[in-house]
């Protein structure tokens, strides 16, 4: 039990923000949802982890855990705003830092936005990507062939580039 | 397209270091994840628990309380028992069958095994529960003869009218129970249809 908890600690904390990430996107940036479902997937990971046997790395794992998750998440989703950062006036001229900062939130939020339109099984493969997740990984964790990958990738991303270019 | 994939993984890899986010401590994970697994099980086992409460009372008035003799009484009351004993066991196939199901494996076989289980769920709440409510019913109308001769008229049809109410609130249980399952079932489905 000792050892589970000290494999479980590390874990957490080395993935933690990888599975926070991953959720917020297949949240649409619903950070209380995003939230919540992270929570769920370290609850499915501890119950899943004496079992663990090796066979793929603890990310890979974690990684197939998360898209579980994920997947098998069904809400009555009545229609919930983005998620959007309120401003707060500020009168003085904005420093280069908080542009910047601004920016980066609004790139955010309009990345899961855009990611949001997609079906459940292409935003969690586009995220995937964006996580840097090679093709036979993606196609070990979602149980479908790296050929099937690829194609299925490729008109995501031409999807999203029409997306962005409607903006 | 190559560079306005590094663009977005750069964004993307930048969401990451979200300064506001409030991180639970691993403790607090653990803690809940035993919250939610005890929780799970004793719901599971109450409910196996009533049933067999259910069906040992039922059995100990039957024999020792009313000591009913005709043949007929013999096998209404079988069939009721009996219905009973399936369901406890039925229960119990369920949860080890979820208990199966491997939220670690790829999604596809995830999703395989998480449709299969609630298949079984969907024919436990539908044909087999509709199955046991016409046995029960059955078997309690078997016991009926008796039943009008041993005990006084207003216990007799008072057991009747709420054996009625029961059969009714059942039924539309069961209904609900099943399209809930259906569902569920459809968004699994489609999910699996998306994937391959």
């Amino acid at each position: 039990m000792g050892h589970t908890l000290n494999t479980f600690n590390s874990i957490y904390k080395e993935f933690y923000p990888m599975v926070l990430q991953l959720c917020t996107g297949f949240a649409k940036g619903d950070k209380s949802l995003a939230n919540d479902l992270c929570q769920e997937v370290f609850i499915n990971a501890w119950n899943a982890l004496e079992k663990f046997r090796s066979q793929s790395s603890y990310k890979t794992w974690l990684y197939r855990i998360t898209v579980n998750t994920c997947l098998k998440h069904f809400r009555n989703q009545k229609a919930r705003p983005m998620a959007y950062i309120e401003e707060t006036p500020n009168w003085d001229k904005p420093d280069e830092a908080e542009q910047a900062s601004a920016a980066a939130e609004t790139a955010h939020h309009k990345l899961y936005q855009h990611i949001g339109l997609l079906g459940k099984v292409d935003r969690l493969l586009i995220m995937l990507i964006l996580d840097g997740v090679q093709y036979p990984q993606i196609a070990e964790i979602m149980g479908i062939s790296e050929a099937n990958v690829r194609v299925r990738v490729h008109r995501v991303k031409q999807k999203l580039k029409n997306l962005f270019n409607n903006d | 397209m190559t560079d306005e994939l590094n663009n977005l993984k750069d964004i993307w890899q930048q969401g990451k270091n979200d300064p506001t986010a409030h991180i639970p401590t691993p403790h607090d994970i653990v803690q809940k994840a035993k919250t939610k697994q005890r929780k799970s099980r004793n719901a599971h086992f109450t409910t196996i628990a009533i049933l067999l409460v259910t069906l040992l009372a039922i059995g100990y008035y039957y024999l020792f309380v009313m000591r009913y003799q005709l043949l007929v009484s013999h096998i209404g009351f079988g069939l009721m028992g009996t219905m009973l004993l399936v369901r406890i066991v039925l229960e119990a196939y369920s949860l080890k069958c979820y208990a199966k199901i491997d939220i670690a494996h790829n999604a596809k076989e995830n999703l395989e095994q998480t449709i299969r289980f609630v298949r079984l769920r969907q024919q436990i709440h539908g044909t087999v529960s509709i199955t046991i409510l016409v046995a029960y019913i059955i078997g309690f109308v078997l016991l009926g003869k008796e039943m009008y001769l041993t005990l006084p008229s207003i216990f007799f049809y008072g057991f009747y009218a709420m054996f009625v109410v029961l059969a009714i609130v059942l039924t539309l249980i069961i209904r609900k129970g099943v399209q809930k399952e259906l569902q569920h079932l459809r968004q699994l489905v489609t999910l699996l249809e998306e994937l391959q």
